[in-house]
């Protein structure tokens, strides 16, 4: 049988491979900027699917936090100009507004020795945010906000309250999370081992604890400072546990210290409206010696 | 002493491009966010004026330098080259903002005009016709202050009783003729039943009903609804009313629907039995906003039948911000209206 229209069957197959590529494991990823894990998965967690984080929520926060700030860089660089949003939905899951700045302790980077690159302060992140705030001890409701801010096409990353949800709530999240990244944060075991028996249709699991050793010995801080080698405080150890499609071994999970990089990094490029006050000044400078000349 | 030096009047001369009466008719209507006085006048052979009576309005805006930079930034968003003056007196305020946009069509260095005494400016600034204006420079009078130095009797002999008017207007000693436009009729919409209604499956598909019409209304000005007031009358019963306000200017009706069924559903209707019911559903659009056309697209970026979309259409940064506005509405639908918040600064 001779095929009428090839081009359109074409076109259909490279759709196909298209959309079974960005589910399976070559799809779009969002790198952690931890490379023994990124390494792990492949590039870094998959941009669309449930991840599940475990850990006291203070500290499961701050780790994605610096999460959602790669979000939004990577999908600012990968649809320029659409400005998709973060939702925070569930207040245990609203971060502080300063953590939503990166780059305002960029000029302290250079004070143990380390060389200063001269930043300015990104507010991107808080300027793409929005905080929801559900009933407390609505279970449903919260389900709902988060499955709702998922299917949103205008936004790239949930950050949830994800506590308590039995697994028919996680696979709704799984099925909805198809094209964003949704990280939802499950609170610390209220037994010892929960995590590994919670049921469960997420994509990964992680643990966060915070990061012992230097940040608990005293003298240990101070030979580290006087090294200027210390590690920016404070920080957390990351532990990946589980991923589907990826063997992990139980007895040896990928882990990464992860800090709060953002604080330090901000952009080389003055703002808009510094760069204006300059551009005037300068104009200003050159019509004044033209003044002078003639 | 300092209530004079108050700028009570904003004038705004548009250079380019020069609006026909229709156009400067629909600037003057967007200067009704500001005051809700406005005077737009359009004479043939001369430079269209908007006059903006600020008087009670200041505060609300931040002051007279923010209120300035407010119309700048709206006016340069439409890609309008302007003139802006604020005074005391609007016959001055005009005449500075005349000679700002004389300045800025002849591409000489503006703002000049601004800041020299009212009899230093040229006599064009007062707005008395190309006619009068060649004559008097034939006569060698060039200047407000030349102008102002020639007896009244003369000037009304000369040219009639418009010179004089001007130069008093231009100096105080005579008010302006303000003639406010009127408001803009916002779009709305109802939905009369012929009797007392109580049922719910009714009641929603007549909200649904009032809310095509209004999308209707909407589309053929072209607009998006962003403050939407609900009025319920209820026969026995006080009228239930409300005010939604959405993300984003929409005209979906299923997307309004969304948002005002959790609380149609909550509203108590009545007791049929007694007599009770919701007897008329009005809409009104409180404030509207611009919809980038072809927003009903189902897939950002193509048209119908696969096609690409129209050039100029909604773009995928139109679809993600759409998106998010449609997201918030749900959320406070459902949520309340507290419920979605942005970050403290």
């Amino acid at each position: 049988m001779r095929l009428e229209r090839p081009h359109l069957l074409a076109e259909c197959i490279a759709r196909l491979e298209r959309t079974c590529g960005e589910r399976g494991a070559g799809g779009p990823r969002v790198a952690t900027g931890w490379p023994a894990i990124d390494a792990h998965l492949g590039g870094g967690i998959a941009s669309a699917g449930l991840h599940e984080w475990w850990g006291a929520s203070e500290d499961v926060r701050a780790v994605l936090v610096q999460l959602a700030w790669r979000a939004v860089l990577q999908d600012d660089a990968e649809r320029p100009g659409q400005c998709r949003h973060v939702a925070w939905v569930g207040r245990a899951a609203w971060p502080s507004p300063d953590h939503l700045v990166r780059g305002l302790r960029a000029p302290l980077a250079g004070m143990f020795g380390a060389t200063r690159i001269p930043s300015w302060p990104d507010a991107r992140l808080h300027d793409r945010s929005i905080l929801v705030d559900v009933p407390a001890h609505d279970d449903g409701a919260r389900l709902w906000a988060i499955e709702q801010a998922a299917r949103c096409p205008g936004v790239c990353a949930v950050v949830a309250d994800g506590r308590g949800f039995p697994m028919p709530a996680t696979r709704r999240l799984q099925l909805a999370s198809s094209g964003t990244l949704l990280l939802s944060m499950r609170g610390p075991e209220r037994r010892a081992g929960e995590r590994r028996t919670v049921p469960s249709a997420c994509a990964t699991r992680w643990w966060v604890t915070p990061a012992s050793g230097i940040r608990e010995v005293p003298w240990l801080r101070a030979m580290h400072a006087l090294a200027a080698r210390i590690v920016p405080e404070p920080a957390w150890t990351v532990r990946l546990e589980r991923a589907k499609g990826v063997g992990i071994d139980p007895d040896a999970c990928p882990e990464a210290v992860a800090t709060e990089w953002w604080r330090t990094e901000g952009v080389p490029d003055a703002p808009a409206r510094v760069r204006r006050v300059r551009a005037h000044r300068v104009a200003r400078a050159a019509s004044l010696r033209e003044a002078r000349a003639s | 002493m300092h209530a004079r030096s108050q700028p009570w009047f904003a004038a705004i001369v548009p250079v380019r491009p020069a609006p026909g009466p229709a156009a400067l008719r629909r600037m003057a209507e967007r200067c009704l966010r500001w005051t809700p006085r406005v005077h737009a006048e359009h004479v043939e052979g001369d430079w269209p004026l908007i006059l903006l009576d600020l008087r009670g309005c200041l505060e609300v805006h931040g002051g007279a330098p923010r209120l300035r930079e407010r119309i700048a930034r709206a006016f340069a968003r439409r890609g309008i080259e302007h003139a802006c003056c604020m005074d005391a007196c609007a016959g001055a305020a005009a005449a500075r903002a005349t000679a700002h946009a004389i300045e800025l069509s002849a591409s000489r260095t503006p703002g000049a005009a601004l800041r020299v005494p009212l009899d230093r400016l040229a006599i064009e600034s007062l707005r008395i016709g190309a006619d009068a204006c060649a004559a008097l420079r034939e006569v060698n009078v060039r200047s407000v202050g030349e102008l102002r130095a020639i007896g009244r009797a003369a000037l009304a002999d000369r040219f009639g009783p418009t010179v004089g008017m001007r130069l008093d207007q231009a100096s105080g000693a005579r008010a302006w003729d303000f003639v406010p436009i009127p408001h803009p009729d916002p779009p709305r919409a109802a939905f009369e039943f012929a009797s007392p209604c109580a049922c719910p499956e009714a009641t929603a598909r007549a909200t649904r009903h009032a809310l095509e019409d209004l999308c209707t209304a909407l589309a053929a000005r072209a607009r998006g609804v962003r403050a939407l007031a609900v009025r319920m009358e209820r026969a026995g019963l006080p009228a239930v009313r409300g005010t939604v306000h959405l993300g984003v200017p929409t005209r979906d009706a299923a997307h309004l629907w969304a948002v005002l069924r959790p609380r149609v559903e909550r509203m108590h209707l009545g007791r049929h039995e007694l007599g009770q019911g919701v007897e008329r559903i009005a809409l009104v659009a409180l404030r509207t906003g611009r919809v980038p056309d072809g927003m009903g697209a189902l897939v950002p970026g193509v048209g119908t039948r696969g096609m690409p979309a129209a050039p100029g259409g909604p773009g995928p940064a139109d679809a993600a911000r759409r998106a998010l506005g449609e997201l918030v509405d749900q959320l406070a639908a459902r949520l309340g209206d507290d419920a979605v918040r942005r970050p403290a600064t």
